[in-house]
């Protein structure tokens, strides 16, 4: 069974997981979002890409939180 | 085909958008007509051979083995909407193609000999995977799953784990240096000492780095001191060494890992660690090195292999990470202590122990190598250190209880200022890690999100599937003990799926706890069926590849009519190599809507898959004819008891009682001498519009039976047949069945048959049958 391509579930999932979650960071569910209407969700990610991905995520956290240089 | 497979010159499976029941031998080559279409489909794989060739190298089991030199291995898949693919692959394993058929999922496709047990018997993880994409969810689950793999990602990039565990430790000093001050009071303490040793400068809070300040100005103020002060300075310095505090966190976090029930699960940490790190830069499709033996290895099934391991070991890595930490803390103390012990000033009281049972833990101290124990901290490493090592730095601090007010003041406001550094540091770290967990929640939060998604799509198809389910089992066994078969998914459980039912009246969770194999077997039909009959509007023929193995007769012929019953306008390609049941198949279903053919035994792969030129399987017994005569009259015996079989009940022919099961085992001489004496009055053939015994097919019927009854059973007995004998007795066998397939219409003397009628007779009604009914 071919269920039509919508977009709906990507915005049903992101206000349940919003609900679930205790980020309130809207840079960073808008950023997820995109990545899941995108390349997300259409095949397997490479782990180069995920690493691209998990990056920019990092980087979208707010300004008090730069990426994190490695621990001691 | 050609050259594919067990092809060698073309063969054609022509079918004039008919169904077809192919029959065949084992080796006969059915399957590898299945093989092109799935090479079709999957876009150059064949499933069963990339197994055998680890998802490589199949090209090697593609092309037919003998195929002249220049030739290629090809085939071409027409359908009547007019598209078609067209393949030729060469050597080499590349492949051209041209032409493409839309809206064919190999799934929905094919059924293999196999397929059908192995999806009862997979786990439901398993079940999951291979039914989701037939849902239509592949898309949600890719999403779910790239998820879960990017909640991992920022895990390892940002190494929270080893950050949480630096954090615990830190957070210990901290508590071990001020106690419950808090982030002001820490700072307080900065200011003081800053007013203390930085006198004229700047407030605390507007130098750049009031730590290192504070540091410069106890160093300049150390370098006045005398060589006495220098020592007791060193010594106060060395006895502060903390090798109590790490040395309990890694036994604490040794014994839970001690604990777990893989007693290698540290080793194993480690090695997946490192196999993380070396996968993030390698393929993930196709093959890669493995990076212990250089064998190369399928990437796919080896990324999944880490992925799965990890997350099965998740609980322990951050018991595992605090242990990391701790032996990183018990190091850097070790190297102080080193440090401190081997300055210049210490000598003359370092000299004052080496005579006392001291000396043999500063040999101990000296040769003890920091960074090689970071490597490798045993217990034994544990129990050396405290046996050698704690005695030092009591020996310090006895020794600095004596040291002027001066060095003992500068030695713990040095001390104090690098605490409260440290201290400072867990309050923004405390918040990146919080930060980063709330991350890595959110992603995890989106893949169940996402996982709901999917669950509520797949109960919804679910509901539709098992009413198609339930409907074909039942068909399938009427009045049997088992029902309410459905497919499920299980609480509690992400990817998986299973199938209930009811056993005895009783609900069961999983079929693979009672059903027997021919009902597993019969349970898969069914689950794939109802997949394809979801379908049917769009999707191509449905192809089934031996798939009745382990049924008995009577499920057998009950498959026949679930797929008259629910296929009757889907196109349906059969292959299986069980005489009886394409016999059988034969004469059930209508000749009008489907085509019968038969292989002739594999010879060589010079001569490749051949048709028969008759529907019948003699052929199977001619292949026989001279190696072994016997067997092929044996052959000849078996083919006619079950055509004969199911004539009889065609006819609706009275046989005579016979003792219990030997009802069920009845033999052509059994149906011959009934069908014969009785064809007397009931076989007739219209002469002239009159209808009058059928003389010439009661002749053949009885040649058949006399040769059956002597020659036959030689063979199975003393198995003394000569092959003049041997052809002789197939060639009548074979011309008495004709007799009961009219000449002129080509149809079966049973073709037209209604309950009330006094006979069955053929198409054109030149042969009929009457009801025997004396």
């Amino acid at each position: 069974m071919q269920m039509p391509d919508d977009t709906e579930w990507v915005t049903r999932a992101i206000t349940n997981a919003k609900l679930e979650s205790t980020t309130k960071d809207d840079a960073v569910w808008s950023l997820l979002e995109n990545f899941l209407n995108g390349d997300l969700r259409t095949r397997p990610l490479t782990a180069m890409q995920l690493q691209a991905v998990a990056r920019q995520l990092m980087d979208a956290m707010d300004s008090t939180t730069q990426t994190p240089e490695e621990p001691r | 085909m050609a050259w594919f497979r067990g092809a060698a010159n073309q063969v054609t499976m022509e079918l004039s958008g008919k169904s077809i029941v192919v029959y065949g031998t084992n080796g006969a080559g059915k399957s590898s007509f299945v093989d092109a279409l799935e090479y079709a489909i999957n876009g150059g794989r064949i499933c069963h051979l990339a197994h055998e060739y680890s998802g490589k190298k199949q090209e090697n089991a593609i092309p037919n083995t003998h195929r002249p030199k220049g030739t290629n291995a090809s085939f071409c898949i027409q359908l009547t909407d007019g598209s078609e693919i067209k393949t030729e692959i060469k050597n080499d394993g590349t492949a051209s193609s041209h032409g493409s058929v839309t809206n064919w999922d190999y799934r929905r496709t094919v059924l293999r000999q196999g397929e059908v047990v192995q999806f009862i018997q997979d786990t439901k993880g398993d079940k999951y995977s291979a039914l989701l994409p037939l849902f239509g969810l592949q898309e949600l689950e890719v999403a779910a799953e790239n998820l879960r793999q990017l909640a991992r990602n920022v895990e390892s990039l940002s190494q929270l784990e080893q950050r949480k565990a630096s954090l615990h430790q830190a957070l210990a000093a901290r508590k071990n240096a001020f106690g419950p001050a808090d982030d002001i009071q820490i700072r307080a303490t900065i200011d003081r000492l800053f007013e203390e040793y930085c006198k004229g400068k700047m407030g605390a809070s507007e130098a750049l780095d009031p730590i290192a300040e504070i540091s410069a100005a106890i160093d300049t103020l150390f370098a006045g001191f005398t060589n006495s002060e220098k020592q007791y300075f060193y010594l106060r310095e060395a006895a502060s060494s903390d090798l109590k505090t790490p040395i309990k966190a890694i036994r604490a976090a040794n014994s839970k890992l001690a604990s777990a029930p893989d007693s290698q699960v540290s080793n194993k940490i480690a090695v997946l660690q490192q196999t993380e790190r070396y996968l993030a830069g390698a393929s993930k499709e196709g093959e890669l090195e493995c990076p212990a033996c250089g064998q190369r290895i399928d990437a796919t099934a080896f990324n999944q292999h880490v992925k799965t391991e990890l997350d099965r070991l998740q609980d322990l890595r951050e018991t595992y990470e605090r242990c990391n930490a701790a032996t990183g803390n018990l190091c850097d103390s070790i190297r102080s202590l080193k440090q401190y012990l081997n300055k210049q000033e210490l000598e003359p009281w370092q000299h004052g122990l080496t005579e006392s049972k001291l000396a043999d833990s500063f040999r101990y101290l000296g040769n003890l190598d920091p960074d090689a124990l970071r490597k490798e901290c045993t217990e034994t490493h544990l129990q050396q250190i405290e046996t050698n090592l704690q005695p030092l730095v009591d020996a310090a601090a006895s020794a600095s209880t004596q040291s002027p007010p001066e060095a003992k003041t500068l030695a713990d406001d040095k001390r104090t200022a690098a605490a409260a550094n440290d201290a400072l540091r867990t309050s923004s770290e405390a918040a990146l890690v919080a930060k980063l967990e709330q991350l890595v929640r959110s992603i995890s939060a989106l893949e169940q999100a996402t996982r709901a998604e999917i669950r509520s799509r797949s109960n919804q198809v679910i509901r539709e599937i098992s009413d198609d389910i339930k409907q074909m089992w039942s068909l399938l066994h009427p009045g049997e003990a088992i029902e309410h078969v459905h497919l499920y998914l299980p609480r509690g459980a992400d990817k998986a799926i299973d199938i209930g039912l009811k056993f005895y009246g009783k609900e069961l969770d999983s079929p693979r706890l009672t059903l027997s194999e021919g009902y597993r077997n019969s349970l898969g039909l069914c689950v794939f069926l109802a997949m394809a009959k979801r379908e049917a509007p769009t999707d191509r023929p449905i192809v089934l590849d031996d798939v009745v193995i382990s049924l008995d007769r009577n499920h057998r012929g009950m498959i026949a009519e679930l797929i008259q019953e629910a296929f009757w306008s889907r196109q349906v390609i059969i292959l299986t190599h069980d005489r009886d049941w394409y016999i059988e198949l034969r004469q059930r279903l209508n000749p009008s809507t489907w085509n019968f053919r038969a292989l002739l035994p594999y010879e060589t792969p010079e001569t490749g898959i051949k048709w028969s030129h008759k529907t019948s399987t003699f052929d199977d017994a001619r292949s026989q004819l001279r190696e072994r005569p016997d067997a092929a009259s044996n052959d000849a015996r078996k083919i006619m008891d079950t055509e004969l079989s199911l004539i009889a009940e065609s006819l609706q022919l009275r046989l005579r009682y016979q003792r219990f099961e030997k009802n069920d085992r009845r033999l052509a001489h059994d149906f011959l001498e009934r069908m014969i004496s009785a064809g007397k009055k009931c076989f007739q053939k219209k002469v002239d519009r009159e209808y009058s015994t059928y003389e010439e097919a009661l002749q053949a019927l009885g040649t058949a039976d006399t040769l059956l009854l002597s020659w036959a059973n030689r063979g199975s007995h003393t198995f003394d047949v000569a092959q003049s004998e041997a052809v002789q007795l197939i060639d009548s066998c074979e011309t008495a069945l004709e007799f009961f397939k009219c000449q002129y219409c080509k149809k079966n003397l049973w073709f037209a048959n209604a309950e009330r009628a006094e006979w069955v007779q053929c198409q054109c009604g030149t042969i009929r049958w009457r009801y025997d009914k004396d």
